[in-house]
């Protein structure tokens, strides 16, 4: 059953005006000139060379992916113990535990923003990366906290009733049956959260401080003083290696699925 | 499917995770007497501050400097009243509470040489010296206009000068000047701006509005009038300068120019104080006030610099011209007590 | 705030779904375990949110309310959020459901390129591509200078500094979210449904109307849910791409904290922006089971 012409011609579209901003940047980037004009000027890799000799991009890369990961895997941990209280827990309401797990879903960034700030800049994890990284945390928390919920409810119970049944403590019977079942949703809700903290610019540029810089701070002060190609340049390389990381972290899932089948 | 394959690109982004954070804490600040961490502006302006003061200061004084940015005036406020401050000088402007404010701490005229601002073109303050000067000015583009403009009467000529102006509609202390601007156009003695009249400005602006370019950061403004999207604009004369340098179509006039000064402050309970000081000091001293205009045109504020004659040519300050030309003084007591009465009146009346 | 917790009673079925029913009695080991992780969420954000509505009241007092309410600017903000958030919410449907249709019905190489563009957009940026869209829309832009060089147009097309290029911009951005909530619905649906719709005579549009839309409906509910209160958010871009009309709520408090030094005031606008967003939540429980919007949040399977 394949779709229409006409959803088609739209869906073509739609694709190239999603992938146009990329390619002007990525087009942009390679500009022998000193401001960004399309098409470009030219063709050279001098701010590919600017970039990579630069500190500036280097540090940000690396506080931006350490944000992410930490906040990933907090998101992951919290969300999916909340999702379990939510499915399986008796003693608390499970209204209030989605609630509490869905209101950083809602809340709009600028306000959760206000908040961080005025609450963290109390305590000792201000100008931490734990202090970034957990505030990204929560603001991922519902992404794994659905995911998880979800496949809780597609876990059929009676296999977990099968595995005890069959002599196994309840302990081996959530390392062993149940995990494995939701582990893939909690990933997936990881990634993400990984992407939230990635690209996230409000809240990390309220708990900025010098050691705790992340790539979007520095893309933010060039954007108010007018882009410079090193910047397409570094976006370039960003886009591209985050798609590399993917397709790698596919090709390495296929293998080994090709392994266990 | 899909999730099988993000659960493995999530397990390699996690092995990532642990090469990269491994590799990354590999220097730490290098330990001296002393330290202290800056917060300027960033951009450019912020690594030519580096270059010009912060690296000769570490390295005579042997003090660890590290820096920040963007400076955030509710950011000061905030690590104040939490007593966690991280800042031990900041760059700000004349927007922010010069000679009474709760979140800085007063300047301390033992070791900054206050004495040497008697006088000059750009007060210090209780709270804040001056570090260096730069103007906004009329801007054109060249190719776009087929005569250069003379003064600020012809930005509000549409007829004679037609095309869009750039016109700042950021941060509400950069209105400074361009009300004040409109109102000389209007006819208001310079010497009887103040009070500013507000909405007669707005008026007056009134009669160019649909042909304003509306802009949100200074950097875009040079931007804005080189790619002749905009004919005239409201820049800063150091991008300007920069931009003409890489030969874009563009040159601005010194007439009517707003002369602007930033300064340093030090938040109250800041952790180096005395540092804070003496760097203060290095920076606002008649001897390196005027390192930073090799770099940037963005002149000393010390009046007892001395710059060499082709770059003093590019600074605000040695181009004071007379009479109806002359800078538009702007009255920054009165700006910071009507700041927020002002920028909802210029809001209402923009959007 | 009853929508919420209307809602809020919606997740809660989904979760009793999940309930393991033959669970024996005693030490409630999932509460045990989900404590810590609760404390977690209500001392990390719990807290801040707190600190939001608190000061917002006594910084200095009920009085920001009143000053909040009483600045035109302001009030005119509130209701250009809510025009922009529901135009680009309807925007990311209608370009996002058939992208998300035939990303899911079509062969492999449509459903890669499809993918590949959604994906190279989603994982670049939302500053930078709102940089991009600036060197595409400008009077001196791509499009006008192209447009110009090719004898179209004399004079620049206005897609700049105005409600369109806002629009544009924060529908690009926000079309992701809703292709990948209704893709993968339509995954779920077995083609041989669609197959059969036809295979008796059905016409496409009928087809379509009968099987995949109401199908499909948890997907777009989800979808524009998350768009539109994300949009609500939203004013970097607006803030770049459109003029000073296009003013939000967003700019409004960042400005209030950054320039005026009044966290009070901009805890009071940021209080009124999360009335709103319950106040759309709790309209959409009303016509629609929170449950399947938020299911469909997942990008599982």
């Amino acid at each position: 059953m394949n779709a229409g012409l006409f959803s088609r011609t739209i869906a073509v579209v739609v694709a190239l005006l999603l992938a146009a901003p990329t390619i002007v940047i990525a087009a942009t980037s390679f500009t022998s000139g000193v401001i960004i004009t399309f098409p470009p000027k030219g063709f050279s890799m001098r701010w590919y060379e600017e970039i990579f000799g630069d500190r500036a991009w280097r540090d940000a890369f690396v506080t931006s992916f350490t944000t992410g990961i930490l906040a990933a895997v907090i998101a992951m941990v919290i969300g999916t113990l909340l999702a379990f209280m939510a499915a399986r827990g008796r003693l608390v309401p499970r209204s209030l535990v989605a609630t509490l797990a869905m209101t950083p879903m809602i809340v709009p960034l600028v306000v959760a923003g206000i908040g961080f700030y005025m609450a963290y800049v109390h305590t000792s994890l201000y100008n931490h990366i734990t202090s970034l990284a957990l505030a990204h945390a929560m603001l991922g928390v519902p992404f794994c906290f659905l995911n998880v919920l979800a496949a809780l409810t597609a876990v059929d119970p009676r296999v977990e009733e099968a595995a005890s049944i069959c002599g196994a403590g309840k302990l081996t019977v959530i390392a062993t049956v149940t995990v494995p079942l939701v582990l893939p949703s909690a990933v997936a809700g990881g990634l993400f959260a990984f992407v939230t903290s990635w690209d996230e610019v409000v809240v990390a540029t309220l708990l900025a401080t010098p050691t705790l810089r992340t790539l979007p701070i520095l893309f933010l002060s060039q954007l108010r003083e007018g882009l410079e190609p090193s910047t397409s340049a570094a976006a370039t390389v960003i886009t591209l290696l985050t798609i590399v990381l993917l397709v790698i972290a596919g090709l390495l899932s296929r293998r080994q699925r090709g392994r266990s089948t | 499917m899909m999730v099988k394959k993000l659960s493995v690109a999530m397990t390699a982004l996690l092995l990532c995770l642990g090469l990269v954070a491994c590799g990354g804490d590999d220097d730490s600040a290098a330990g001296g007497e002393g330290k202290l961490t800056f917060a300027g502006w960033g951009g450019t302006t912020q690594e030519n501050i580096d270059k010009a003061w912060l690296q000769p200061y570490a390295k005579e004084s042997g003090v660890a400097v590290t820096q920040d940015s963007p400076v955030d005036y509710g950011k000061v406020k905030q690590m104040v009243d939490a007593k966690n401050v991280i800042w031990d000088v900041f760059e700000a402007g004349s927007d922010f509470g010069l000679d009474e404010n709760d979140s800085l701490t007063p300047m301390d005229c033992d070791i900054v040489a206050c004495g040497d601002f008697d006088g000059g073109p750009i007060p210090l303050y209780k709270y804040g010296v001056p570090m260096f000067t730069f103007s906004v000015v009329l801007t054109y583009n060249t190719d776009a206009l087929t005569q250069a403009p003379t003064s600020w009467a012809d930005f509000f000529d549409t007829k004679k000068f037609p095309g869009k102006r750039a016109v700042y509609n950021g941060v509400p202390g950069a209105l400074q000047g361009l009300l004040d601007t409109a109102l000389i156009q209007d006819g208001v003695d310079p010497a009887d701006l103040y009070p500013l009249d507000v909405d007669r400005a707005l008026k007056k602006l009134d009669s160019i509005k649909d042909d304003i370019v509306f802009y949100s950061d200074f950097g875009q403004c040079t931007q804005l009038v080189g790619s002749g999207e905009a004919v005239m604009g409201n820049c800063y004369q150091g991008r300007d300068l920069t931009a003409m340098d890489e030969g874009q179509p563009i040159d601005f006039i010194w007439s009517g120019q707003v002369i602007y000064a930033d300064y340093l402050m030090v938040p109250k309970g800041a952790p180096n104080q005395d540092e804070a000081m003496k760097l203060i000091a290095y920076i606002t001293s008649a001897e390196h006030n005027g390192d930073f205009a090799k770099l940037q045109a963005y002149g000393p504020a010390n009046p007892k610099t001395e710059l060499s004659p082709d770059l003093a040519a590019k600074m605000p300050t040695s181009n004071v011209m007379p009479g109806a030309d002359a800078p538009v003084i702007v009255d920054d007591k009165w700006w910071n007590d009507n700041l927020e009465s002002v920028t909802q009146k210029w809001n209402a009346w923009a959007s | 705030m009853s929508g919420r917790d209307s809602g809020v009673a919606e997740v809660t079925d989904l979760a009793a779904v999940g309930i393991r029913r033959a669970g024996r009695p005693g030490i409630d080991f999932w509460t045990l375990l989900g404590t810590p992780a609760m404390l977690v969420v209500l001392v990390a954000f719990g807290v801040p949110l707190f600190m939001v509505v608190y000061k917002s009241a006594t910084d200095p007092g009920l009085v920001n309310y009143t000053d909040v309410m009483g600045d035109p600017v302001f009030r005119k903000s509130l209701f250009k959020t809510i025009e922009i958030a529901v135009a680009a919410t309807l925007a990311a449907l209608l370009l996002g459901y058939p992208y998300a249709y035939v990303m899911a019905r079509s062969g492999r190489w449509m459903r890669s390129f499809l993918l590949v563009a959604l994906m190279v957009s989603f994982w670049t940026s939302l500053l930078i591509r709102t940089f991009a869209w600036q060197v595409l829309l400008q009077n001196t832009g791509v499009i006008n200078t192209e447009l110009k060089r090719l004898g179209l147009i004399d004079t620049p097309l206005p897609i700049i500094r105005n409600e369109f290029a806002a629009l544009v911009g924060m529908t690009q951005m926000l079309a992701p979210f809703l292709i990948l909530a209704v893709y993968a619905l339509i995954r779920a649906i077995p083609p041989e449904l669609e197959q059969a719709a036809m295979g008796m005579g059905a016409r496409r549009s009928t087809m379509f109307r009968t099987v995949v839309l109401p199908l499909s409906m948890p997907g777009v509910a989800a979808g524009c849910v998350l768009v539109f209160v994300l949009a609500l958010g939203f004013y970097i871009t607006p803030q770049v791409l459109g003029g000073p009309s296009e003013r939000m709520v967003g700019q409004s408090i960042a400005e209030a904290v950054h320039a005026f030094v009044r966290p009070g005031l901009a805890c009071a606008m940021a209080v009124i922006l999360l009335l709103l967003v319950g106040l759309v939540l709790a309209a959409t429980a009303r016509f629609m089971r929170l449950s399947d919007i938020l299911k469909m949040g997942s990008m599982s399977e």
